[in-house]
């Protein structure tokens, strides 16, 4: 199966996370998100992600100077993103949880503390 | 980061150069990831990429290289933005001038709404298909019929006139006919037959629009029945003179059936001719001659510079005076036949002396003005 699109179904989770754990701007998000083991992940999606938590209110968003060069647009979580990032967190244990169970009956006890997850 | 303060640490001139370079590429693939996104609001679109240089700045640093290749072209890369900020995708990839696929889904979807909305438009429709034939028959017509008008003066006549002509209008239906019913359809053939449709239909419609005055010109002369004509022109006054030559007003005139002779009611300038009113309330419209424009006395030809209208004639003041009559039935008839004099000479005699000017004499005219014609006509011819 493909990542990506594994990816994409969590990457409002996934940003929503890294951003909670500190604010940042788009290309530190795209780096965290990686350095984290989301390898596929692309900097439109995170960008547009980024972008569409802001709009829906999860995010707020502030302008850093910089003297040397282009501005900086920096994305930090408020309350609103933190009660969306719970309830998806919440959401993706619940299914974490289901697929384990129904890969475990597949492959009996050793794929359960082995691969590939 | 701490590559960031690296490279801008660096005093070397070639980093710096590189740096510019970086810089432009940045900027470059900014802008055309902002042409991809040119349909959205201008600021949401400033908002969407305000931090997009010093991020992909940041990128190249660290990765090198042109951006295309790490990121993909600034449409997959405005496309991905899109989807994952929730941004509808632009109907059009780009401002194209003409989408003609997207105007025919367009005007198909219409068509689909309209069948469903009105039940009959198919029956309707399949029935106007099965006159198909009929308009092949037509079409040939028609092109014969511009090409006899090309070799010919004649121009107007749908149908052939001699057998000649109707051998060349027959093969050109079996022509058009033959053609309608060819399978094979290239796009110029398509082209052809569209442009022989639009010409038969011009020359259906320019034989249309010939016939229709011809057809209406039996019910004209009965509209005409509202004015006065002489030789074909309209009649919209008559001056009349006595026998001594001097101008008659407020005459009554009358044909030789005793109906009132009554031009069309309206004067130069198209304003209503008002009717004059005998004593006891009759109006008459007969009276001649008509003021020249409402508002004016009758013979007065000098409007008050209210327009710029001027008379075709201004009648002299006076003519010439009669002869007396000598010889009494021929010669007056045919001195005065020019115009209206033939009718006011049988009237002279009695009316003329006492009428010229004054507005007395109506009162003993309109007792018997049906009959006076008729009996003033005949003594003439008995004389």
């Amino acid at each position: 199966m493909e990542t990506t699109q594994l990816v994409k179904g969590v990457l409002d989770l996934a940003v929503l996370a890294v951003v909670a754990a500190q604010e940042g701007y788009g290309y530190d998000v795209v780096r965290r998100l990686r350095a984290a083991g989301l390898q596929d992940v692309g900097e439109a999606s995170v960008y547009g992600t980024l972008r569409r938590l802001y709009t829906a209110g999860a995010l707020t968003s502030w302008v850093v100077p910089s003297d040397e060069g282009p501005h900086r647009k920096y994305y930090g979580i408020n309350a609103k993103g933190r009660d969306t990032l719970e309830e998806q967190a919440k959401t993706w244990q619940n299914f974490s949880t289901t697929m384990d169970g129904l890969l475990d009956r597949v492959y009996d006890t050793p794929t359960t503390s082995g691969s590939s997850r | 980061m701490n590559d960031d303060t690296s490279i801008l640490g660096h005093g070397d001139t070639r980093v710096l150069d590189a740096d510019h370079r970086a810089a432009a590429q940045v900027r470059d693939y900014v802008s055309a990831v902002r042409r991809q996104l040119q349909d959205l609001d201008p600021e949401d679109l400033d908002d969407l990429t305000s931090g997009m240089h010093a991020d992909l700045a940041e990128l190249l640093a660290e990765r090198g290289g042109r951006l295309e290749a790490i990121l993909g072209s600034p449409a997959r890369y405005a496309a991905e933005l899109r989807s994952a900020a929730g941004i509808p995708e632009r109907s059009s990839p780009l401002p194209r001038a003409l989408d003609l696929a997207a105007i025919r889904r367009g005007a198909t979807e219409r068509l689909m709404r309209v069948r469903s909305r009105w039940p009959w438009v198919d029956p309707t429709w399949a029935f106007i298909v099965t006159l198909r034939p009929a308009w092949w028959v037509l079409r040939g017509i028609a092109l014969s019929a511009i090409l006899r008008w090309f070799m010919s003066d004649v121009v107007g006549e749908l149908l052939p006139a001699n057998a000649f002509e109707w051998v060349v209008a027959g093969m050109l239906v079996v022509a058009s006919v033959w053609w309608a019913r060819r399978p094979a359809r290239s796009r110029p053939a398509v082209l052809f037959t569209l442009a022989a449709n639009i010409v038969a239909l011009f020359v259906l419609l320019a034989v249309l629009s010939m016939s229709a005055p011809r057809d209406y010109s039996a019910p004209a002369p009965s509209w005409n029945q509202n004015g006065l004509y002489l030789d074909g022109n309209e009649i919209r006054n008559i001056y009349g003179y006595d026998a001594d030559g001097k101008r008659l007003t407020d005459v009554r005139l009358f044909d030789d059936q005793g109906h009132p002779v009554v031009p069309y009611p309206v004067d130069f300038a198209g304003t209503d001719v008002a009717a004059r009113v005998d004593r006891f309330g009759t109006s008459w419209n007969n009276v001649f001659p008509r003021p020249w424009l409402a508002g004016l006395a009758p013979w007065v030809f000098t409007s008050s510079a209210e327009d710029a209208w001027t008379p075709p004639w201004i009648p002299p003041q006076v003519i010439a005076p009669l002869a007396p009559p000598t010889v009494p039935p021929s010669p007056s008839p045919s001195a005065s036949a020019s115009s209206s004099p033939s009718a006011s000479a049988s009237g002279s005699p009695t009316t003329a002396p006492s009428a010229t000017r004054s507005a007395t004499t109506p009162s003993t005219g309109s007792a018997k003005p049906t009959s006076a014609p008729a009996t003033s006509a005949k003594p003439t011819t008995s004389r």
